[in-house]
């Protein structure tokens, strides 16, 4: 593996704004941090500025202003960048008249590498039996597990995805979240961008949360969840299982003439509390505040899809 | 740069676009030789046009394919947006563009040889049939300028490639532009005595006879001499090339 660029090998977006046609503020004042040793998911919803984003760490784009670094260096300054960084963007860029192989072999002549790299790293992604056929016969997945082999010939530090997952099947997708979890113990620092909440939350640490070109949140998942999971419990006699409760210095919030919500507590001492009281309980559960309900929050739900039946109403 | 040639030549020598082109070549070649012999009805009318038949193939428009080659080179890179990859492994457009031109400087070498290969193959044979007999090292000046117009229009057609980006534009403005628009230019007085340095008019320069004096003149318009021909193609793939590396390949790929 490369050893980490720059002091601590991280990626340092400070700035970053791109206004395409002096109109379209596609990135606005971004600045974010990421971290080495970790996976971090780039989030936002469809046109929030990821793609933009992350070709302007890869120097595709030019920005309107600020700048981005890895491992301490613009990209484009970067010695030989294909052996610091690995990038995949969400475009399948590949000729359909070439194999998977002679792509790779392609890349790997332009960066200096041994030949035998494209092999392994076909055989990594198992593309191995496909690796002679031309890409034009791929499947979305074969396509998706191409553009991952490339980033991984260089065995770069730091890798750079655009919605990796898209097109995988759920084992491709498994396997993506395990290799990303290797990739980021090994000390590598792994940017992933996505718009499927679920599915980063099963691989990443830490998240950015960006929302029309601006950053809405940075920071771990454990960070930004703490103290948001909550307790509901259902009872026919609330009045006293709310005395209770206030007796124990917990301020609940009534969510109905007979369900409360609580923050700060389990439900099992939720449930302790009600039988000491001798109270009646219809219902106790604990509710995961998850990050998809969090970036909803963040972005006022704007995003979220509308309500059964919404359609329809006239 | 020896790495980047390298994979500039895997690019090419990885689809078969090479291979329809130099197909196109080596059989525009046999027709433009076929033609120079077979219009000559008598042996003497064949013997004072032997110079004819050394320059069949530049005269036969076998740049024409040249030049479309050279604009792929980058055109295809957009089209299935391979530029990304390129880019990311070469962020330099500068480094990019020399690679390329030293890469299609060769291919288009290498195209030019064969066309000659295959040009002599045919006329050598069929001069001695005919009884006229000629000696390579008297015709060195026409093959070199042969082979000098189909290097260079590689080199024109991969700076028109990087200066339009689009496939589709750079090979259609391109081709009907020297084929076409480059001649109409002597129609238009005043502008007409640019035409020498037209890509178009540079060929002509090159190929017709130096001591024709005749020939050298078109509708008023004095060719310029081989010598200088030849520098405007090498100008023209350059300036075409360094532009499009400064301007138009240095745009945002999104």
């Amino acid at each position: 593996m490369t050893p980490p660029q720059g002091p601590d090998g991280r990626i340092v977006v400070n700035g970053l704004t791109k206004v395409f046609g002096g109109r379209v503020r596609a990135v606005d004042r971004l600045s974010f941090t990421v971290e080495p040793g970790s996976v971090t998911g780039f989030l936002g919803p469809n046109g929030a500025g990821k793609t933009t984003t992350l070709r302007m760490i890869l120097g595709l784009i030019h920005p309107t202003a600020g700048s981005s670094t890895v491992g301490g260096l613009p990209y484009a300054q970067l010695p030989n960048p294909m052996t610091v960084v690995g990038a995949s963007l969400e475009a399948a860029s590949f000729h359909p008249a070439r194999t998977g192989r002679n792509h790779l072999r392609i890349l790997c002549a332009a960066a200096k590498l041994p030949d035998r790299r494209a092999d392994e790293v076909l055989d990594l992604v198992g593309l191995r039996d496909a690796a002679r056929r031309k890409v034009r016969g791929y499947s979305m997945g074969m396509r998706q597990r191409l553009g991952l082999a490339a980033t991984l010939l260089g065995n770069p530090h730091f890798l750079v995805l655009d919605e990796p997952a898209n097109g995988l099947d759920p084992e491709g997708i498994r396997w993506l979240r395990g290799l990303f979890r290797h990739l980021a113990g090994e000390g590598r620092t792994v940017l992933v961008s996505s718009h499927l909440l679920n599915e980063v939350e099963e691989f990443a640490d830490r998240v950015v949360i960006l929302n029309r070109g601006q950053l809405v949140r940075q920071g771990s998942i454990a960070e930004l969840t703490a103290g948001t999971d909550t307790v509901v419990v259902q009872s026919p006699q609330p009045e006293p299982l709310l005395a209770a409760l206030r007796g124990a210095g917990y301020e609940p919030e009534q969510v109905g003439p007979t369900t409360l919500r609580l923050r700060g507590i389990t439900a099992a001492e939720v449930g302790h509390l009600a039988f000491t009281a001798g109270v009646e309980l219809h219902e106790l559960r604990a509710e995961k505040f998850d990050l998809e309900e969090l970036f909803f929050t963040l972005t006022q739900g704007e995003y979220a899809a509308p309500q059964a039946g919404a359609q329809w109403s006239p | 740069m020896v790495a980047l040639i390298r994979a500039e030549f895997r690019k090419l020598g990885t689809t078969q676009v090479w291979f329809w082109m130099l197909l196109l070549c080596l059989g525009l070649t046999s027709l433009g030789v076929v033609g120079s012999i077979a219009s000559q009805r008598t042996d003497f009318e064949l013997a004072q046009h032997v110079r004819d038949v050394m320059i069949s193939a530049s005269a036969a428009f076998t740049y024409v394919p040249l030049f479309v080659l050279g604009v792929l080179a980058v055109t295809t890179e957009y089209r299935y947006q391979t530029i990304t990859p390129t880019v990311l492994a070469t962020p330099s457009r500068w480094a990019l563009i020399t690679a390329k031109l030293i890469t299609y400087a060769v291919v288009g070498a290498l195209f030019a040889v064969l066309c000659l290969v295959v040009q002599l193959l045919i006329a050598l044979p069929w001069l001695s049939a005919r009884n006229v007999h000629v000696s390579l090292g008297d015709q060195k000046g026409p093959l070199l300028i042969t082979f000098a117009v189909l290097t260079l229009f590689a080199l024109v057609g991969l700076g028109t490639g990087a200066l339009l980006r689009n496939q589709i534009v750079a090979v259609t403005v391109g081709v009907i532009f020297i084929l076409v628009l480059a001649r109409l230019i002597l129609l238009i007085p005043g502008v007409k005595y640019v035409y020498p340095y037209t890509p178009t008019g540079a060929v002509d320069s090159i190929i017709t006879d130096p001591h024709d004096t005749e020939a050298r003149v078109i509708n008023d318009v004095h060719l310029i001499s081989p010598g200088a021909g030849i520098v405007v193609l090498v100008v023209w793939g350059l300036a075409l090339s360094l532009l499009g590396a400064g301007i138009t390949m240095n745009r945002d790929i999104s």
